[in-house]
């Protein structure tokens, strides 16, 4: 293995890891959603964290996790502009791109 | 990649730890640059001016102070002011890389990026072509 074959191995299982504390948190914030709507901030925040599926997945080897990662970033910003009853539904669409995207980080890298 | 006796060095002003590691490590084991690195625009702009990096690789959303407003505070200062800045950003549409080109930029760069394709990417768009 190269020297940069090592190191991107090291940083693609750092990417892995943080991954699943951010899909942790993304589900957190969508079950608040899904009971009572999200805060503004808080809405902020899983747009923060799409965000990041979205820049990194493709750099780690997984193409498909920033494809999805932007289109969650793009509810996100739907559910600013939704009624709070609206809320519910794009939470549930959300809570499936959070599914897609495990799914994706189980299987191997590009 | 950098050619023999020609090595860059490139400033990273990147807010997200990972992203800024992967980026220095594979601007120096693929690209055979020197890199320096900073987490937010601040630390940026006095590492600009104590390193004199040749080029700036400058994320665009950052908390506290984003990339066109580090742009702005490099471009103020002489001594800096004449150090091409390629943005970094995860937004792909035609309207925000040409927003930000618009602003002074050397280039844009979307991410997700490709390590492997990085150091000649920022080599292309320094030698004038790309975007």
């Amino acid at each position: 293995m190269t020297g940069w074959q090592s190191s991107a191995e090291k940083f693609r299982q750092r990417f892995l890891a943080r991954s699943g504390e951010v899909l942790g948190r993304v589900r957190q914030l969508l079950a608040f959603a899904e009971a009572d709507g999200l805060s503004e901030d808080a809405r902020l925040e899983l747009t923060g964290h799409f965000h990041f599926f979205a820049g990194a997945g493709g750099t780690y080897g997984y193409e498909r996790v920033s494809e999805i990662g932007l289109a969650g970033e793009a509810l996100c910003e739907k559910m600013g502009a939704a009624a709070a009853c609206r809320q519910e539904t794009v939470a549930a669409s959300l809570a499936e791109l959070a599914d897609r995207i495990e799914s994706e980080l189980a299987g191997p890298a590009g | 990649m950098a050619d023999a006796g020609v090595c860059l060095k490139i400033l990273v002003i990147e807010d997200d730890r990972d992203i800024r590691e992967t980026i220095s490590t594979c601007l120096v084991e693929v690209g055979g640059f020197q890199t320096v690195e900073a987490d937010g625009g601040q630390e940026g702009l006095r590492l600009a001016l104590a390193e004199k990096p040749d080029v700036i690789l400058l994320d665009v959303m950052m908390p506290t102070m984003d990339g066109p407003t580090t742009l702005a505070c490099l471009q103020a200062e002489p001594r800096t002011g004449g150090i091409p800045v390629i943005f970094l950003t995860a937004k792909a549409l035609t309207s925000e890389v040409n927003r930000l080109k618009e602003l002074g930029a050397k280039g844009v760069l979307v991410k997700p990026f490709d390590p492997l394709q990085l150091p000649s990417q920022i080599e292309e768009i320094l030698a004038g072509g790309g975007q």
